[in-house]
């Protein structure tokens, strides 16, 4: 099976000096669903915004074979749709059509397939009845499921998403799920849920500190209490 | 939370509403430049002007109380300006003020009939469609966007103040709203470089696109030649009486 990521000694820190990554290595397979775990401030989210190039650290970072650089980032960031922990900084446009349409509108694409590509999206995340509504006036919830037709729009090959359950109540947590598993393409998902980590991920990679402390299939990762107690991040 | 101030009126079921924004745009900027245009001393164009605008408010249906709500905000600011030229004004110094005050309230009357009439988001479209720099039309839709998110954030903020808030105590009230705008600032800032970090994430390079869908119907022509048709006669009648 082809490799959809490759991250090879990738090493980050913030101008303030915060050793954010250090060392990670993994690779995630075509169409697999890798789960990123691990306690608040453990680098799950500088990970994430490496994955399209919007922070750059040092060590290798391959995506369909391609290295991540300047010359290709703009075809990057055409496969790999990244949906952000707050809604209201994914959703910046003034009406939900218009954010939908913002990703494949910067594609170049021609109005009409943009059209078809919005209301397909929508349509996805069973949310096509807002297309005309103020991003403004959606519940959290609603806002959650349109961000991520912001991104399945631009027909990505690789989604990935930053705490897509957070703040959600339990039947709307569980119908995110259930797009999520139906949306067909490679899937990266940082979070503290666990119980949606073990339902979707095929593999879990355990963040502490910066550093990869451990990854492996999800139910042999998830059932090693003596791991999770060593590493301070109790079930 | 759910607030509507800046569309409002915008859902009233009248003809002025239904015309092609862009059209709107070019009407009313004309009849602003016209009003603008008339000379010292020469009220029959104003009153002319005039009729023109308080036809054009019937038949939006605007209530009138929330017109003369918005006049009456921006008026006072007019006053002062007109004030400072009253004393300088070598001719009749209350007929000065009343002509300073009535080219104002005509060109604030077209402004709230234009913004009041049109969504603001088919209105920033209108004026990128009449080749308004597309990065302006950008700031304007952001601040529509999260102009309501900072007044929730603000409200939450006062609400844990208040919350927390034991006696009266003016002075630390002051204090504690000072550092409540402060916190907005920072956490305005942060929300502007996670935006700029998600519009890069959905391929944003720096140059602003959008879709257009409008296209003009004959109503739009009707009413624009008739609106251009009033101005001219205006000026003939006016350019006539001069002779």
């Amino acid at each position: 099976m082809s490799k959809a990521i490759e991250f090879e000694h990738v090493a980050f820190s913030y101008p303030d000096g915060t050793n954010a990554l250090e060392d990670i290595n993994f690779s995630v397979d075509s169409g697999e669903c890798l789960g990123l775990i691990g306690p608040n401030g453990a680098g799950k989210t500088t990970l994430l915004l490496h994955l399209n190039g919007i922070l750059r650290g040092s060590g290798s970072i391959r995506v369909h074979g391609s290295q991540l650089c300047d010359e290709n980032i703009t075809l990057i960031r055409k496969d790999v749709g990244m949906v952000f922990q707050d809604p209201d900084m994914q959703l910046f446009m003034p009406t939900v059509f218009e954010d939908v349409s913002f990703g494949p509108l910067h594609m170049g694409l021609p109005d009409k397939e943009i059209k078809e590509r919005v209301f397909k999206a929508l349509n996805d995340v069973d949310m096509a009845y807002v297309s005309d509504k103020i991003s403004h006036h959606l519940s959290f919830g609603e806002k959650r499921r349109v961000s991520i037709a912001t991104v399945l729009s631009m027909e990505p090959k690789i989604l990935v998403l930053d705490e897509p359950t957070s703040n959600l109540d339990p039947k709307h947590r569980s119908q995110l799920i259930d797009i999520l598993r139906s949306i067909p393409v490679t899937k990266i998902i940082a979070s503290h849920d666990l119980d949606m980590i073990s339902r979707l991920a095929d593999r879990v990679l355990f963040l502490e500190e910066g550093r990869a402390a451990a990854i492996g299939q999800t139910k042999h990762i998830l059932s090693n209490s003596r791991l999770f107690k060593e590493l301070g991040f109790y079930l | 939370m759910h607030h509507k101030f800046l569309d409002e009126h915008s859902d009233i079921d009248s003809w002025l509403h239904t015309i092609d924004p862009r059209v709107k745009v070019v009407v009313f900027f004309s009849i602003i430049i016209a009003v603008m245009a008339v000379p010292f001393a020469k009220p029959l164009p104003l009153i002319l002007y005039g009729l023109l605008a308080v036809f054009f408010l019937a038949a939006s249906k605007l209530p009138l109380s929330f017109v003369g709500k918005r006049l009456l905000g921006i008026l006072p600011f007019v006053l002062v300006i007109a004030l400072s030229f009253f004393f300088q004004s070598p001719v009749n110094r209350f007929f000065f003020l009343c002509y300073v005050m009535s080219k104002a309230a005509l060109s604030i009357l077209c402004m709230i009939l234009l913004v009041s009439t049109t969504h603001f988001v088919d209105l920033l479209k209108g004026f990128q469609k009449l080749r308004c720099p597309g990065l302006l039309i950008m700031v304007f839709s952001f601040m529509y966007r999260y102009l309501y998110l900072f007044i929730d954030e603000l409200m939450k903020m006062n609400q844990a103040r208040e919350a927390r808030s034991v006696g009266h105590m003016p002075w630390l009230k002051a204090r504690t709203l000072a550092n409540i705008v402060g916190h907005l600032f920072i956490r305005s800032y942060e929300r502007g470089e996670g935006v700029y970090l998600a519009m890069c994430a959905r391929g944003y390079t720096g140059q602003a696109r959008t879709m257009h869908e409008f296209a003009l119907q004959r109503k739009d022509y009707i009413f624009v030649i008739t609106v251009f048709l009033y101005l001219a006669v205006t000026q003939a009648v006016n350019y006539v009486k001069s002779y």
